[in-house]
């Protein structure tokens, strides 16, 4: 049972969602106010007068629309003019009561923030194919598309989407932030560099700014924009909330650098107004490098952030919850389902939970990623299927396995093999697995492994004592605090 | 308002024959320009005409540069003159063009501005506002013509060389009799042989007709013949009127999902230009529904203008064949509204 070691490395990598996520969560413009514009106020002034001097529907219509156009919501004969079109509403177009509806501020619906209903996908990938059919240089119909392909694992037709998107629009903050996390779901992160450091808009976009940054330090890959990020930093206007990821961003890289005392500022400028991405990286980085920044979770889709922050806290059962949410939410991300699967197992102990939450949110994953497969055998061996835990089993090819993972891959047959029966067998491949832990000095891995042989060897009665202490001192050093209060070591006493 | 000489012209009789009948009450604004008041008048033959008389005298109010006031207005008026004396000239049978002009005392006024300048213009049964009620009462046939008539009338101000830039409802007049629609108001146009002070507004006609790239401030008129691409826009505007009630601008601006929309210190229309044509696929999304209900089996055929003629991107507006060769070019357009609006006369929808 593991979770990949994402402790040193978690930087704001941009998030990939469909467009009305991205909007709703205010990545593709402000949410402020808007500001009053009227390019031509003597037509404007016209249309309000023919308003007020015949009140029938089609001034009503025209001068609305306008105010719209201008964003003059404080209109009081625009506001009028639109409730007289909404009292009408059955002899006027659909349109026209969508304009006197969007003038009065009737709020667009907020998205769940749920993406798990795979059935939904497929739907989504007809209609978005019927728009692309309808009108070809809709790129954001284009990434929508490939977002939904992904997250089927047609990677392919995923990459042809983005490709198109592009092509469409290579200046624009949503398709190049999109195409950078496709990307690097492909593993891809030169690439995603490439249309970065390509775009024009790169240079001043704070959140492509910070994309780049970002996915340059993930990736130890060369950047020269840090500078330009500083100083767009020192010099900006731009609302808080445009520039939460720079701020956040350069706030981690000083973190990494030790000047704890100027990235503790960063990220208090960084929290003002942040993204759910930001908040996260601040749960993350206060955890890691240990200092403390007031953050504020009540953020919407704050779910990684949340799942962070209770699993700190010890309280399992609400970070699992948070974790779900998170996987929902980010469905073609495999960490979020290699966490819920640790802390449900790891945590809880509850490896039915396991079984089910990979069965229902991430199916598609299975095959595709190793940790998950892992842990999915680990839970079917833990409740004693072996017979499936085996069939699953055969389905790993150990030799595309990085080394990290091979040596998961005996602990978990040595699981199976205990679990069989086969006790010296088990002890042996337990102890490969930990062999393999040690050269790779993955200190996590020795300790959960010990703690998994642990757990077998007490199953058949075996005196653990020594083990036990062994593992609980690993433990501490290493804050697993999950291990230092299961069953397996409490029960000592 | 009465004691300004603009006002005082009901019952004069002027050269050609002509005596004014009427004074058109319209709201104060709503004289087609922002210093003219409007009046019915007949000549003796009994020919109605719509006198349009000029009124510079806010030109003289306190507060007011007067020198500038009126070299702005009567440059305006000139060119507003000029141009339609040029359409006249070329004979252009789908514009309004004045029948006459000239100027008359208005007795009694001691002060420097007593006489009046005015253009006579033929009479229009109304603009097509008055007899479009809402799109839930379309006559098919009826606007499909009046579109085709639109599109000749800008396909002739083109060929001399004039871009509208400010086409909409209330431009377009309908004659009754011989069933025919024409464009008036050239207020906002430019021309390519006189530049004028509209070559240098950002948005030269209506805000809320206007196309994006105006909006943003994105230099599309530095070519002129690229000002022919605004008119495009605003012809295929007309079509999500007739059948949504609303100019395309608003439409799209409608399904920018909350975007708080462009100010004139935007100017990265570029990098939000795809979220506008996401919106402008959605506007017509709706708009093809409104339409089939009406247009029946016409539908494709007037879905495929509008994203032709209201594409965003100006530099991929108009008819796939012509961007390269003769981009902007109205032909195709006048040939296909012709088509529809015969099939709609004759039913066949």
């Amino acid at each position: 049972m593991n979770v990949n070691d994402d402790y040193k490395k978690r930087q704001i990598i941009p998030r990939w969602y469909p467009f009305n996520y991205a909007f709703h969560l205010g990545e593709i413009i402000p949410k402020n106010k808007p500001q009053v514009s009227i390019w031509t106020p003597r037509s404007y002034k016209l249309k309000e007068q023919e308003w007020l001097f015949c009140k029938k529907l089609p001034y009503a219509i025209d001068f609305v629309g306008t105010a719209l156009v201008a964003n003059d919501y404080s209109n009081v004969n625009a506001v009028e003019a639109s409730k007289f079109i909404l009292r009408n509403s059955k002899r006027v177009s659909v349109l026209s009561k969508q304009v006197a509806e969007k003038f009065l501020q009737i709020p667009d619906s907020t998205p769940d923030f749920d993406l798990s209903n795979q059935k939904v996908y497929r739907k989504k990938i007809s209609l978005l194919r019927k728009y692309v059919h309808a009108y070809p240089q809709n790129a954001i119909a284009w990434v929508d598309m490939a977002f939904y392909y992904a997250v089927l694992g047609y990677n392919d037709k995923a990459n042809y989407c983005i490709t198109v998107a592009l092509n469409l629009a290579p200046e624009n903050r949503f398709v190049l932030r999109s195409a950078t996390r496709f990307y690097l779901h492909m593993k891809n992160p030169e690439k995603a560099l490439f249309f970065l450091q390509n775009a024009e808009l790169t240079r001043y976009d704070s959140w492509l700014l910070a994309s780049e940054i970002s996915v340059s330090k993930a990736f130890d890959l060369r950047t020269s924009n840090i500078k330009i990020a500083k100083n767009l930093l020192n010099k900006s206007n731009e609302p808080p909330k445009d520039l939460g990821e720079l701020f956040g961003t350069i706030g981690t890289l000083e973190a990494m650098n030790g000047k704890n005392k100027i990235a503790k500022r960063l990220f208090k400028s960084a929290l003002i107004d942040p993204n759910e991405n930001t908040v996260a990286q601040a749960e993350w980085i206060s955890g890691s490098i240990g200092f403390n920044i007031n953050i504020n979770r009540n953020i919407e889709a704050a779910f990684e952030a949340n799942s962070r922050y209770f699993f700190k806290t010890k309280e399992y059962r609400t970070s699992l919850e948070a974790t779900l949410k998170w996987l929902r939410y980010q469905p073609f991300s495999s960490f979020p389902v290699q966490l819920a699967t640790y802390i449900a197992g790891v945590c809880l102990n509850d490896f039915q939970e396991v079984l089910h939450i990979v069965k229902e949110d991430a199916p598609l994953l299975l095959d595709k990623d190793f940790v998950i497969k892992n842990n999915y055998i680990f839970s079917l061996a833990s409740l004693d299927k072996i017979e499936e835990a085996e069939e699953q089993f055969a389905s790993i090819n150990y030799i595309n396995l990085k080394e990290r993972e091979k040596a998961t891959y005996h602990a978990t047959k040595g699981l199976i093999k205990f679990r069989k029966g086969q006790i010296m067998e088990g002890r042996r491949l337990y102890s490969e697995a930990i062999e393999r832990f040690e050269k790779l000095k993955s200190e996590r891995g020795i300790t959960l492994a010990k703690y998994y042989l642990t757990r077998e060897e007490k199953r058949i009665g075996n005196d653990v004592k020594e083990m036990i202490d062994q593992v609980i001192r690993l433990a501490k050093k290493l804050g697993l605090n999950e291990l230092l209060q299961s069953e397996t070591l409490v029960e000592k006493n | 308002m009465c004691c300004r000489p603009a006002s005082r012209l009901l019952g004069l009789k002027l050269e050609g024959g002509w005596k004014v009948v009427e004074l058109l009450k319209r709201p104060p604004a709503a004289t087609g320009g922002h210093f003219s008041v409007s009046y019915k008048v007949i000549d003796q033959n009994g020919r109605t005409g719509f006198l349009k008389a000029l009124d510079f005298s806010k030109a003289f109010q306190d507060r007011v540069d007067t020198a500038r006031a009126l070299e702005a207005m009567t440059k305006a008026y000139n060119f507003e003159r000029d141009i339609l004396k040029k359409c006249k000239n070329q004979r252009l049978s789908k514009i309004i063009i004045p029948i006459t002009d000239g100027s008359v005392d208005i007795p009694g006024e001691i002060s420097d501005y007593k006489k009046v300048m005015y253009l006579i213009f033929e009479l229009a049964d109304g603009d097509v506002r008055k007899f479009y009620n809402l799109s839930e009462k379309i006559d098919l046939a009826w606007c499909l013509r009046s579109l085709h008539n639109t599109a000749v009338g800008l396909r002739q101000l083109h060929s001399h060389g004039i871009a509208h830039q400010d086409l909409k409802p209330s431009n377009i007049l309908f004659f009754n009799k011989k069933f025919e629609f024409k464009l008036s108001d050239l207020g906002k146009a430019s021309d390519r042989e006189f530049p004028c002070e509209n070559d240098e507004i950002p948005v030269p006609g209506d805000m809320g007709y206007a196309p994006f790239e105006l909006l943003y401030g994105y230099t599309t008129t530095n070519e002129f013949y690229k000002r022919y691409g605004i008119d495009l826009y605003l012809l295929g505007s007309m079509i999500f009127f007739y059948f949504s009630d609303i100019s395309a601008t608003q439409a799209i601006k409608l399904k920018l999902s909350g975007y708080s929309g462009p100010s004139l210190n935007d100017k990265n229309f570029i990098n939000v230009l795809p979220y506008i044509k996401k919106a402008f696929f959605e506007a017509v999304k709706d708009l093809e529904m409104n339409i089939q209900q009406k247009a029946g089996k016409l539908t494709n055929e007037i879905i495929i203008i509008v994203k032709e003629l209201c594409e965003p991107d100006p530099e991929q507006r108009g008819h796939p064949s012509d961007r390269k060769t003769l981009p902007f070019d109205l032909e195709k357009y006048v040939s296909r509204l012709n088509l529809l609006a015969k099939k709609a006369e004759l039913g066949i929808y």
